[in-house]
């Protein structure tokens, strides 16, 4: 157990990691917001302002994933700890970043919609149509879902990497691109773009989460499998 | 005597490379260990692979008796400070020492910093930002304060100054003494160590040489110097390892045990005996391993 608690101490120890996890990423938005919530305050068009800056956390946290796993995956092997304890502890810690983030993106997405009317400006950051949509639960888990399937996605392509260097990567790279040149080809050739944008229309935006949620399981699987056979 | 490692027909391949080939030893508990070799004859190859952090390609390792890989009861016994450790970016000395409190089981985090205080290491400094020697002394204080039962130090002093190596001999010895446990150290500077190692280990392109107590192969050549005709009448049958001659002088270096009467011959003729240094040994035995090779 205690090994476990070093597994998930390792990617918060110290002032460093601690900046990388929980402080940058909000610079990046609040920065973001900052500087949106400028601009519309100048807009005076009576129009209201649409950004998606917030989705910057989703890919600062695609690309934190990737860098922690590549070097604390080495580190955690030199010292004798089990890749099924590593596996799982870095699951714990991203799934809780990402269970942490969530919350506060839907703090702001109330605080915006329901409390500052838009932060007196027009401007809405967190708080977008569509994404939006349905109650407060449905609203958490669509930003939950989508943030832990960016992380598990960066998760296994990462494992991939560890696993089969870089030229693995590429190759499977170049192979899911051909699978989709393939359904793409046949989608046009089988005239399915009809069907598949109906279908996708009538999601909401927690749907599609909702179907995302197989794919982030399967990324979880494949890159603890990856990592079992991994090594320095 | 407990046995706390067992390798039994080992062998690790790259495609054509053979980096291992068919080596079986095993470890007895609470003993030095001297694992030598040159750069390159598979010696962090080989405690990768006990350490489960390469897969080998045929043949059985055990550790305490089990299969090390993925096994929390073998790998918190085992420490392996390699040269080549990496760590994430942004670590200083003092989160990795925070980490090894939950890693290792037998952690002395008050002895740790003991250590940190007697090789003079900035603390809060990032470990990418430390000197070889700095990096190395980390390495040496987290093999010494996890007192895992099992202990690897793969060229533990690169880049140590004298002073810090010394620290480094004392502290082991004297940990040793209060605590004792298995180590193995691994090294191609044979010479300062030799003095630590009870149990010498000798692999050579992924072949094991040699598997001898360090006492035994002290004592297993000799070095005879004297004119070079006495030498040659005294040398004869005997297996010669190596010869150099200066002027009419010759020295001569022979395997085996001199019997008495032999001694006193040597002296009665003037001949000078002198004891070959396990490095003197090594260095002969493993080039003159790959001429027969080359040859």
């Amino acid at each position: 157990m205690n090994r476990f608690n070093g597994v998930v101490k390792l990617h918060v120890v110290g002032g460093y990691s601690k900046f990388n996890w929980f402080i940058l990423p909000w610079l990046i938005v609040l920065s973001s917001f900052a500087i949106n919530l400028i601009i519309s305050g100048f807009l005076n068009n009576g129009k209201d302002l649409y950004t998606g800056g917030m989705v910057s956390i989703f890919f600062y946290m695609l690309v934190a994933v990737m860098v922690a796993v590549n070097t604390t995956f080495p580190f955690a092997l030199g010292f004798n700890i089990r890749r099924t304890d590593y596996f799982l502890g870095t699951s714990l810690v991203v799934g809780l970043i990402c269970l942490g983030d969530a919350a506060l993106l839907w703090l702001l997405s109330i605080i915006e919609n329901n409390l500052t009317d838009y932060w007196w400006a027009g401007l809405h950051f967190f708080h977008l149509p569509y994404l939006n949509d349905g109650n407060l639960a449905v609203q958490f888990g669509v930003y939950f879902l989508a943030m832990l399937h960016f992380c598990f996605l960066a998760f296994v392509v990462i494992s991939v990497f560890r696993r089969f260097g870089a030229f693995g990567l590429y190759s499977i790279f170049g192979a899911v691109g051909a699978v989709f040149s393939i359904l793409t080809l046949l989608a046009t050739q089988l005239n399915w773009w009809g069907a598949i944008f109906n279908w996708l229309g009538q999601q909401s935006a927690f749907g599609l989460c909702l179907w995302l949620t197989p794919l982030t399981i399967l990324y979880a699987l494949a890159a603890f499998l990856l990592l079992r056979r991994s090594t320095v | 005597m407990n046995r706390v490692l067992e390798i039994n027909r080992l062998t690790k391949s790259y495609g054509e490379a053979v980096a291992l080939n068919n080596i079986s030893f095993s470890l007895e508990e609470g003993k030095i260990y001297g694992l030598l070799g040159r750069n390159g004859a598979g010696k962090t190859t080989l405690m990768h692979i006990i350490t489960a952090q390469l897969f080998a390609t045929s043949g059985e390792v055990k550790v305490f008796g089990e299969n090390p890989y993925e096994n929390d009861r073998v790998l918190s016994q085992v420490c392996f400070i390699k040269e080549s450790q990496k760590y994430p970016e942004f670590y200083r000395i003092k989160d990795v020492l925070v980490i090894s409190k939950d890693i290792f089981p037998n952690w002395d985090a008050e002895y740790a910093l003991q250590l940190v205080h007697d090789f003079n290491l900035p603390i809060n400094r990032k470990i990418k930002k430390l000197s070889r020697g700095m990096l190395s002394a980390v390495g040496i204080i987290i093999g010494l304060a996890s007192r895992a039962p099992l202990t690897f130090f793969d060229e533990p002093y690169l880049g140590l100054d004298a002073v810090a190596r010394t620290i480094f001999y004392d502290r082991l010895l004297e940990d040793y003494a209060e605590h004792p446990r298995t180590v193995v150290l691994s090294t191609h500077l044979i010479d300062e160590v030799s003095k630590l190692l009870e149990h010498v280990i000798v692999i050579d392109n992924g072949k094991m040489l040699v598997n001898e107590d360090a006492e035994t192969l002290r004592g297993q050549a000799i070095t005879i110097t004297g004119p070079a005709a006495k030498v040659e009448e005294f040398s004869r049958g005997k297996k010669i390892i190596q010869r150099e001659g200066f002027g009419g002088l010759v020295s001569v270096t022979v395997l085996g045990n001199l019997s008495l009467p032999e001694q006193k011959q040597a002296q009665v003729t003037g001949l000078e005996l002198a004891p070959v240094s396990l490095q003197q040994l090594i260095v002969r035995l493993t080039t003159d391993n790959n001429e027969r090779k080359a040859a």
